[in-house]
């Protein structure tokens, strides 16, 4: 979630060395604004669904594991569908929310040595770092996309295609695009006018 | 300032050379054309492996990004590392990391810890400095519920950091038993980095491991209530009050029903009435009923939101796993583990040193790196060399799980410590003074489960093997 920062136009940058009209400078506020507003919006909902999704599917896990216990211990007839019904939910559930993940920062990393160096060391290595993030999330949704269309593999309890393994991946992958975008657009649109506002 | 000045060209001196490198492979330059495709390959994965760690990738893209680019350099179809992502978490055994981390949250947030806390008074508040050895017991039972020694610390030390603090023990010092002791959680079962250890060494029975794992656990909190005894005398810490009998009953009647939740898994898995995802499963349901009708700490609302914090938890995990897979596969093709046990053979080939040795290595890359990733990437290396020195495969997991839990305390890395500073709100540094005597007693356990196997084996190999 980006912070809506109300700034006056004579707050933006470059502001006292380019003398641009009072109009255009009130624009290019309002713009900044509506922009974050919309990037806000998008961001939440991609959010939200794959967070919802992921909560139903967990629930469902339990559901269906537990169902499978009972099954086999009161019924003794076991569902044969449950195992790997449960399998595909968990990959599912957890590369999607590993692709909104990027975004929320759950991922594991190393911050020692980054401390050790000059802040704009850092922010340079901040911005290598999405760029890698998001040529990988381009390489594994290209690339799990092919497998997907391309294995003609069923899987063997329930009988459908091998796809619905490696589509999750794929999506993961454009999920990872798309937080990178949002990082990026954070860094450069909103934080950007937002240090000039502090200012 | 002038310390910081040598860190920082170290530190940059270090991502130039590793990109130096990196550069030279990819681009193949004249001075790198001789060297050997497998040796080559072997240099650019970790080399870049290490630049982007250092620069700030997290830890499962660092890992996937460098299988990849190694791939391209090798001329692998990049196809084959996406493959390894999917099928890495294809594996029907790891349905139970979402249960168990999920069953644990439900607890932890269900005001499991407290209960445990005031069952601990029960049996250890009357000792000589009570309240530490409180907080140790504490662990253990926790450990037996949640796998997690970051949930631990942060529940059990809200609670009990600031009451040992009133009593007149020293912050640092209850910081320092609050967070060593919650490495009890990883070797206690169940606990879901072992269900990892099982995945990368391929396939050792999650039962023997839940069962080795016990008496080492046990030793572990034994020696710091040692330690914490001797200190306590030193230092004239106080006991716990007496808690009347009538108290004691509802207590003990209240913690049982939540610590069942241990005796169901240990039992079902061992007694091999449940898979290990069944069991886990079964957990999950009974830390529901136990917190929605009987603590009455949760509602549906918030067992909403435990779930929804659970799913963020368990991408995390099997994020890393997918992308280790793929890490694991490269390693494997470039004949790594090969040349490491090689390599090591070649410096010594008396067992006990080369064992000692391994230890010292794990403990240094714990203090630098987490659990998980260490675990998937160190596995496949060196459980070949472990099982041809004569250590069963069960033996080695609890040794790594040991070594490795003790970095979680270390510094610079440590993401129980840093919790544990946190909540005591105190600094690494002060904390550091305190936490050293508790730093022996894990590695004198250490030793004792590396070359005495009757500590792990008795049990491990009698159950579920």
């Amino acid at each position: 979630m980006i912070e809506i920062v109300k700034y006056s136009p004579s707050q933006l940058p470059l502001a006292g060395v380019l003398d641009l009209p009072q109009s255009i400078k009130e624009a290019t506020v309002q713009m900044v604004e509506k922009i974050t507003r919309v990037v806000n919006k998008i961001n939440e909902i991609v959010e939200n669904t794959t967070l919802g999704f992921a909560t139903i599917g967990l629930f469902f896990m339990v559901g269906i594991t537990f169902y499978q216990v009972v099954a086999r211990y009161v019924f003794n007839r076991p569902p044969t569908w449950s195992e790997e019904t449960t399998l595909l939910i968990m990959i599912w559930i957890s590369l999607l929310m590993a692709g909104v993940g990027v975004k929320k920062g759950i991922h594991m990393k190393v911050e020692l040595f980054l401390n050790a160096l000059p802040f704009w060391i850092k922010k340079v290595a901040g911005i290598i770092v999405l760029l890698i993030i998001g040529y990988y999330g381009y390489a594994m949704a290209k690339y799990s996309y092919t497998l997907a269309i391309r294995l003609p593999n069923r899987l063997p309890a329930t009988g459908i295609s091998v796809a619905w393994m490696y589509m999750p991946a794929s999506i993961c992958g454009i999920l990872i695009i798309f937080s990178v975008v949002m990082k990026l657009v954070e860094q450069f649109i909103t934080k950007k006018l937002g240090g000039a506002a502090e200012r | 300032m002038r310390s910081r000045t040598i860190l920082r060209l170290l530190v940059l001196g270090a991502l130039l050379f590793l990109l130096g490198i990196d550069v030279s492979f990819l681009m193949d330059f004249p001075f790198v054309r001789d060297i050997q495709r497998d040796t080559a390959g072997t240099i650019l994965l970790l080399s870049n492996f290490f630049l982007t760690l250092m620069i700030g990738l997290p830890i499962s893209l660092s890992l996937g990004f460098s299988a990849l680019l190694t791939a391209f350099y090798l001329k692998i179809p990049a196809m084959i590392v996406f493959q390894k992502i999917s099928a890495g978490i294809n594996a029907f055994s790891l349905t139970a990391i979402p249960f168990f981390i999920l069953a644990g949250q439900i607890m932890s947030e269900g005001g499991i810890a407290s209960q445990i806390v005031e069952f601990s008074k029960l049996i250890v508040g009357r000792v000589r400095g009570g309240l530490a050895m409180v907080n140790i017991i504490a662990s253990m039972f926790f450990g037996g519920v949640s796998g997690s020694s970051v949930a631990d610390t942060s529940s059990i030390g809200a609670i009990l950091i600031p009451a040992m603090e009133k009593e007149g023990y020293d912050r640092e010092f209850s910081v320092a038993v609050t967070v060593t002791s919650s490495t009890q959680g990883i070797i206690i079962p169940p606990s879901h980095n072992m269900i990892i250890y099982s995945l990368a060494a391929g396939g050792v029975s999650i039962g023997a491991l839940f069962m080795a794992g016990y008496i080492p656990g046990v030793m572990v909190g034994i020696a710091q209530m040692i330690v914490a005894y001797i200190i306590a005398r030193k230092k004239n810490y106080p006991r716990a009050e007496k808690v009347p009998l009538k108290e004691a009953l509802r207590i003990a009647r209240n913690s049982i029903l939540g610590l069942l939740v241990a005796i169901i898994i240990i039992v079902g898995i061992v007694a091999g009435i449940f898979t290990a995802t069944e069991a886990s499963v079964v957990a999950v349901v009974y830390a529901m009923v136990i917190t929605l009708f009987v603590y009455r700490s949760l509602n549906l609302k918030s067992l909403v939101t435990v779930f929804k914090n659970a799913t963020l938890t368990i991408a995390q995990v099997l994020f890393l796993i997918a992308n280790a897979s793929a890490f694991s596969y490269i390693m494997a093709y470039l004949r790594i583990p090969y040349t490491v046990a090689h390599g090591l053979l070649q410096i010594t080939d008396n067992k006990y040193l080369l064992m000692l040795l391994i230890n010292g290595v794990l403990l240094v890359l714990g203090m630098i790196m987490d659990m998980a990733p260490l675990i998937l990437i160190v596995t496949p290396v060196l459980l070949p060399i472990v099982t041809q020195l004569g250590w069963s495969p069960i033996q080695f997991g609890i040794i790594l799980l040991l070594n490795l839990s003790i970095g979680l305390c270390t510094p610079p890395v440590g993401n129980t410590l840093f919790v544990g500073c946190a909540v005591g709100k105190t600094t690494i540094e002060k904390v550091m003074k305190a936490i050293w005597p508790f730093y022996i007693a894990m590695i004198v356990v250490l030793l004792l489960v590396t070359y005495v196997p009757w500590f792990t084996m008795f049990l491990g190999s009698k159950f579920g093997g």
